[in-house]
């Protein structure tokens, strides 16, 4: 039992960071980025190859610190050339979803290329094992478990109190509202933009920690991700957060008790059942 | 007592939203062709009101509303329309594609679900008592200010219902078209509707209203003929300030 | 301060809504701006703060032609446009809203400041701080609405319908606030329906008719109410 709750608490983590990033995106600027999942893939690879041996082989911390650096960057990229040109046109949401799976496949297709299949993992950022109530588990997972939700806590704060913060849930409400205070919304979408690419590969990172590297290792988490937003209500973090807990907590409860093969039925048909009751997710609201 | 002089009468209605009480004890009646003008301070509850009787969005926590003889505080939203209580919103409601016209005949159609010779005469009389023949093909969103609220009022009233709901109806408008509104209302009391009129600009609500309530902090605080009201020291204090005087006496 | 909008033409799409509009603010004044619905005003507001594209002509702020400037740079110089009915951010409390109204620059250190001011305004905003924007009623949007303009510490406030909705005592209250405003040395545009709230605090008045200036009326005294009633209104009936 507690070792279900462990890896439940360990997904629950990642997902919450994924999808917290594609929520902020879809809240503020109105579209949804497919390309998540492979910004994820290119945090992971990013500090992969800066710390690994056959790569720059500079050691794990530099290579969390040039992943993170890298991933402003190839968010800013990202948003400028498969986002941004279409932000404000009538079918905006539509053509971004087009262009950022074009992006996503030709991205996964270079990493292929450039790194190969074959399975790569990151050194783990602290070894061994830990007990805590009588479960044991990696170190690692502990530290997933206690960094995300700080991460997502500092995220919440940020958005609450920070000048910046309030700009952009400003701009997610009332776009011209914000616009009429002298909200740089422009300057403000790339904000938002680039903390999502930064959660993504954060979440890159620990997954690389755990398990594998791959360059199609974005496409299931960003799946997961787009449930969890769904789940807990587009536009909601806090919704996207407890979704992500309790999806992850679903499908590690299901996998050890009935198998790994039933447990995509048991969650959607959860997930079915709650959208039943409530259609606008579990703290979401209706479109105004 | 039946009461079959008036056509509502509500009863202790009542609505909280967790700890803040919108509507608290609330009891009044119309009588049939009677216009009551709601008055009251910004909050005090007034559109929750309208809220409450016509359930839309929702309904009370406590209280009865009867209309024609029936309870209705248990019906749903679109049966509390066809038994023929009818409001319109402070907000703009019409379709903006569609032509006055199908705005209207809509509301016929879904609304009263009226059909056939029956639907394009209750249209026609729509379209006539509210002045829109010469306008019925434009489409919604070409509208003025004073239109678009004509429009919501036309849309209300293709049912020809019993009662008649308008929530600040003259907001935005000048002066002369606030005369209009004026003789548009005692039009629709002619043709047999009661009126409830939620209302700011005060020679309308004074001018038109023969009875006001003024409510304050969810509560009825008082009822009466306007003179009467506009003078009373609570309803100054909170509500008219200094230009009470002058609003009720004017015509 | 002082505000020279010059043969200014703007509208939507295909659409021109303003033919060729001329009209001055004098530094530390209030001017009022009334006339039919749909005919331009709010359009001439949207198009001074930067919302809609001037087509040609000239806007002039201090000196500073800033026709065709983004509604961004426009709060930086110091115009604050309170837009009509505005719904603000349903999901923040009113005092987030209030907060996020001092964003530009020169008002956010005084934000603490401004925030005193405009719970003195209006108390009842300071009642309803923790609610959230979508939970006020109507009038009470309002008055945050103008609060939070109020916040941005304006050399320019263009108040867009401050009365709309508004109970009576509440309009006189925020006539006699926006008179006080005005005394402080902002310049002041409002536009309203209330022809008498417009007399009571501005100076000069403008009736804008099909997309231009139709009346200039630099002394209040020179007309009365009736007059202005009659002469303007009666035709369009």
């Amino acid at each position: 039992m507690g070792s279900v709750i462990v890896a439940g608490l360990v997904s629950g983590s990642i997902y919450a960071l994924i999808a917290s990033g594609l929520s902020l995106v879809w809240g503020a600027l109105g579209v949804f980025n497919f390309a998540h999942g492979v910004l994820l893939m290119m945090g992971a690879f990013a500090a992969w190859w800066v710390s690994d041996p056959a790569g720059l082989g500079l050691g794990l911390f530099a290579g969390i610190a040039a992943s993170l650096i890298f991933m402003l960057a190839a968010g800013s990229i990202l948003y400028a050339l498969l986002v941004r040109p279409w932000i404000g046109t009538p079918a905006a949401e539509l053509t971004v979803i087009m262009t950022t799976i074009a992006g996503a496949m030709f991205l996964e297709n270079l990493a292929l290329y450039t790194f190969g299949a074959r399975l790569k993992a990151l050194d783990q950022i602290v070894t061994g094992t830990v007990t805590i109530a009588g479960t044991a588990m990696h170190a690692q997972n502990l530290l997933v478990i206690i960094l995300a939700p700080v991460l997502l806590c500092s995220l919440a704060l940020f958005l609450k109190l920070s000048k910046h913060g309030l700009a952009i849930r400003a701009i997610a409400q009332n776009s011209e509202a914000a616009r009429l205070l002298g909200i740089k919304v422009e300057r403000t979408y790339f904000i938002t933009f680039g903390v999502s690419a930064l959660l993504a590969g954060i979440a890159g990172v620990m997954i690389g920690g755990l398990f594998n590297i791959t360059p199609s290792m974005g496409n299931d988490p960003l799946l997961r991700a787009f449930l969890v937003v769904v789940f807990g209500g587009l536009g909601s973090l806090p919704g996207t957060i407890i979704a992500a807990y309790v999806i992850a907590l679903i499908e590690a409860t299901s996998s050890y008790y009935i198998g790994i093969y039933w447990t995509p039925v048991v969650l959607f048909s959860v997930l079915i059942a709650i959208l039943l009751l409530r259609p606008n997710g579990l703290l979401g609201r209706s479109s105004s | 007592m039946t009461g079959n002089k008036s056509i509502i009468e509500v009863r202790g209605l009542g609505k909280s939203f967790g700890s803040l009480v919108a509507v608290d004890d609330v009891s009044f009646t119309i009588g049939r062709g009677e216009i009551l003008g709601i008055a009251g301070p910004n909050g005090a509850g007034k559109t929750t009101l309208f809220n409450l009787i016509s359930k839309i969005p929702f309904g009370p926590d406590r209280g009865e509303v009867v209309f024609d003889g029936r309870r209705i505080d248990r019906s749903k939203p679109h049966e509390i329309f066809r038994l023929g209580l009818a409001r319109t919103f402070q907000k703009e409601t019409t379709f903006a594609k569609l032509t006055v016209e199908e705005n209207i005949r809509l509301a016929a159609v879904y609304g009263g679900a009226l059909r056939g010779s029956e639907l394009t005469s209750a249209v026609e009389r729509a379209l006539d008592i509210l002045d829109f023949t010469r306008l019925r093909a434009e489409p919604a969103a070409t509208l003025p200010v004073y239109e678009t609220k004509r429009l919501m009022i036309a849309s209300a009233t293709v049912t020809a219902p019993k009662v008649l709901m308008l929530d600040e109806p003259a907001s935005g408008l000048n002066s002369v078209e606030q005369a209009d509104l004026h003789q548009l209302i005692l039009r629709l009391r002619d043709e047999g509707a009661s009126i409830l009129l939620i209302e700011h600009i005060l020679p309308l609500l004074f001018g038109v209203s023969e009875r006001v309530m003024v409510m304050d902090f969810g509560k009825k605080l008082l009822e009466g003929p306007p003179s009467e009201v506009a003078r009373d020291q609570r309803v100054i204090d909170a509500y008219l300030g200094g230009q009470a005087m002058e609003s009720a006496d004017a015509p | 301060m002082r505000l020279d909008v010059s043969n200014l033409r703007s509208g939507y799409g295909r659409v021109e809504v303003l033919h060729g509009l001329s009209f001055s603010v004098d530094s530390g004044t209030a001017v009022g701006l009334f006339g039919p619905n749909g005919h331009g005003k709010t359009t001439l507001l949207r198009t001074i703060s930067g919302l809609v594209p001037a087509t040609t002509g000239k806007i002039v702020f201090d000196g500073k032609d800033i026709a065709g400037a983004n509604a961004e740079a426009v709060v930086d110089c110091g115009i604050v446009h309170v837009a009509q009915a505005s719904t603000l951010f349903p999901r923040m409390t009113v005092l987030e809203a209030l907060t996020l109204g001092a964003y530009r620059k020169a008002a956010w250190p005084h934000r603490r400041t401004s925030l005193k001011k405009v719970f003195s305004i209006f108390p009842r905003l300071a009642e309803r701080r923790s609610q959230h924007c979508r939970t006020l009623s109507g009038g009470e949007r309002q008055m945050a609405a103008i609060g939070v303009g109020l916040m941005g510490m304006p050399r320019l406030l263009m108040l867009d319908e401050p009365t709309l909705g508004l109970a009576p005592k509440i309009r006189q209250e925020l006539a006699r606030q926006i008179g006080l405003v005005a005394q402080t040395g902002v310049s002041l545009i409002v536009v309203d329906q209330d022809v008498d709230l417009l007399l009571g605090l501005c100076p000069r008045l403008y009736l804008i008719e099909k997309g231009i200036v139709a009346l200039d009326i630099q002394d209040r005294n020179e007309l009365k109410h009736q007059d202005i009633i009659q002469r303007y209104f009666g035709s369009a009936a």
